[in-house]
């Protein structure tokens, strides 16, 4: 499976919309912090990428897990937007063991 | 146009590529996206086929004796093998031309689908299954060359589309995760927005190496000012033997499994795909093997020759050099063949990604000029009837290709074309009637009906076929069906709830300073 990649991409797009600034009332050091974590949370997703499907493949695969969860993200975010930011937490928990599968 | 800035003349411009190519683009987006799925989607129109998995060299020898049997003078085979996907043996053959230059040409022969097992041609519905997806998505079910060409031309205006798009869309970081509900035509915008940039690197992707796919087709200049024929061109680049002469002696062809054999263990294990046999019956028959490109980005496989007779390797396929090696990746990045399941799956999402964005856009195009209370113009009426007729009207059409496959009777003769036609007749047959609608109407009701057919499709899979699918495949099916049904049916009950929600009286805070600069990109 290479879900890890798909879940630390939707993780690290929910730090980046945390840390937009937007619909919340985060002060500002914490949204730098977001975003910050965001960018790391998606190099890592890439790095899940280049170590699931090798140098050839990442590219590729990569960039379109990532923007399915971003598209989804979205769309949750559309609708509830506290919510859909909330499991990142959980989500990045699970994709580090998947990591390893 | 206001102004005469850059980014006015690529709004200008974007906004004319995609109306004039979005309808037929909208088509090719839905079947390209449905083509993923093209050996999962014959499996599923032909519920009676369950063969036996059997050995690549196996499924080789029983089409070739078959071959033999059906085909024996012909000057070209090409057998297609079966995969993980494709569970049937897929045989082309094209007989030999008539000498005489008068004569007519010879029809080229429709695919034979065999059992791989024993050789037999299938027994089970006749349908074009996926391959109908596919073909339509390049060729639009028009005539040769003429759908390839309009094809590419859609292709070329959407790539125009996608750049002239980005230089437009100023804010594209800011409003990265934008997405507002119930705003009209900023809905529109935002949603437009959203489905081409979240995707943008799959859209670009997938727009220049489709075009790069026929490239040679669109372009053939180059090859013709510098090889003296095409074929040439074919043999120096991939090691193609397709021209070679038969030398009118009979011969009769070695065991093609020990050829699969020879071939598999020359590339450390990997499959073959496709055979090739020329002259099969002749003393210099050859046999062409070409490797699978399921495990790798590179879509064209390398191939060997061997002689069909005595069996002696005659020539392989060269290592390839940067431009073939690029040409193939680009037309495995489009095929998508590289994509194990999940990866599958992501494509086809976003390939629906794509269709909204077509979608959106084309809305977008009519809600930016609508003025309230105003009669619409020519242009706008016609624009939106196209809409209705291509976007709510489409997925009737391939409901339909859907139902009629488990409808009509599984015996009856000519049922393949019956199914593409109950597609057409379906499709134009829905935009017809939506012209006697008022616009609004007409949306809810098209969107409806089309939500509807596709909630039929599992429920007539079911009932036709008589017991609940236990294969995964068909659960998926239909499941995918039902999720396809929801999001129809949950279009057509947002566009019948929101004139409700417009006309209710808003208090509105004083319109701020970012709002207006919003209001500014809007228009």
């Amino acid at each position: 499976m290479s879900l890890e990649v798909a879940l630390l991409g939707y993780a690290g797009f929910a730090k980046l919309a945390q840390g937009r600034g937007r619909h919340s009332r985060t002060a500002r050091p914490d949204r730098a912090r977001a975003r910050i974590l965001g960018w790391l949370l998606i190099l890592g997703s890439f790095l899940a990428a280049l170590h699931r499907f090798g140098p050839y493949l990442a590219v590729p695969a990569w960039l379109a897990l990532l923007s399915v969860s971003g598209v989804i993200l979205v769309l949750l975010l559309s609708r509830w937007p506290m919510a859909a930011t909330a499991p990142w937490i959980p989500m990045t928990v699970i994709a580090l063991p998947l990591c390893l599968l | 146009m206001k102004g005469n800035g850059v980014r006015q003349s690529m709004a200008w411009i974007h906004g004319w590529l995609g109306l004039l190519a979005g309808w037929i683009l909208f088509a090719m987006f839905v079947t390209g996206t449905a083509s993923y799925f093209r050996p999962e989607i014959t499996r599923w129109m032909q519920p009676e086929y369950r063969p036996h998995a059997v050995p690549q060299a196996e499924a080789a020898r029983t089409t070739v004796a078959w071959l033999q049997k059906n085909a024996p003078h012909d000057e070209q085979w090409t057998i297609y093998l079966p995969t993980e996907r494709t569970l049937s043996t897929r045989a082309f053959t094209r007989a030999r031309p008539n000498p005489d230059p008068k004569a007519p040409r010879a029809p080229r022969r429709p695919e034979v689908r065999l059992d791989p097992a024993t050789g037999a041609p299938i027994e089970a519905r006749d349908t074009r299954g996926g391959e109908f997806f596919y073909r339509f998505h390049f060729q639009l079910q028009l005539p040769h060359p003429w759908g390839r060409w309009l094809a590419g031309l859609c292709a070329m205006f959407m790539l125009g589309a996608i750049l002239s798009g980005v230089i437009t869309h100023k804010r594209i970081f800011a409003d990265f995760f934008t997405l507002r509900w119930s705003k009209g035509q900023r809905s529109w915008l935002d949603a437009h927005n959203v489905s081409a940039v979240l995707a943008l690197p799959y859209h670009a992707m997938i727009t220049y190496t489709g075009l790069i796919t026929l490239v040679v087709m669109y372009m053939p200049w180059p090859i013709l000012a510098n090889y003296p024929k095409p074929t040439a061109f074919a043999e120096s680049l991939y090691g193609d033997t397709a021209g070679q002469k038969a030398s009118g002696q009979p011969g009769r062809l070695a065991d093609m499994g020990r050829f699969v054999e020879a071939a598999s263990a020359e590339w450390e294990g990997a499959r073959v795909s496709r055979i090739i046999v020329g002259n099969p019956d002749d003393a210099s028959s050859t046999v062409t093997l070409l490797r699978t490109g399921e495990d790798r980005l590179n879509a064209r496989g390398a191939s060997i020759t061997y002689a069909g007779v005595s069996g002696a390797r005659l020539a392989a396929s060269p290592a390839p050099g940067p431009a073939v090696e690029t040409a193939g990746v680009m037309l495995g990045l489009h095929l998508g063949w590289f994509a194990g399941p999940l990866l599958r799956w992501v494509c086809f999402l976003l390939g629906l990604t794509g269709c909204a964005m077509v979608a959106t856009g084309l809305v977008l195009w009519t809600v930016k000029r609508q003025r309230p209370g105003a009669q619409p113009f020519f242009g706008m009426s016609l624009v939106e009837r196209l809409n209705i007729g291509a976007v709510a009207c489409l997925p009737a059409g391939i409901a339909a290709f859907l139902l009629a496959n488990r409808l009509l009777p599984p015996m009856l003769v000519g049922r393949a074309d019956l199914e593409v036609s109950a597609m057409f007749w379906a499709w134009f047959g829905l935009a017809a009637l939506s012209l006697l609608r008022p616009v609004r109407r007409a949306w809810i009701e098209t969107l409806a009906i089309s939500a509807l057919l596709f909630a039929a499709v599992p429920i007539a899979d079911l009932a036709m076929v008589g017991a609940f699918p236990t294969d995964g495949l068909f659960v998926a099916f239909d499941a995918t069906m039902f999720l396809l049904a929801a999001t129809l049916g949950f279009a057509a009950w947002r566009t019948a709830v929101r004139p409700a929600r417009a006309a209710r009286p808003r208090r509105r805070a004083p319109v701020t300073v970012a709002e207006v600069r919003e209001a500014v990109d809007v228009a």
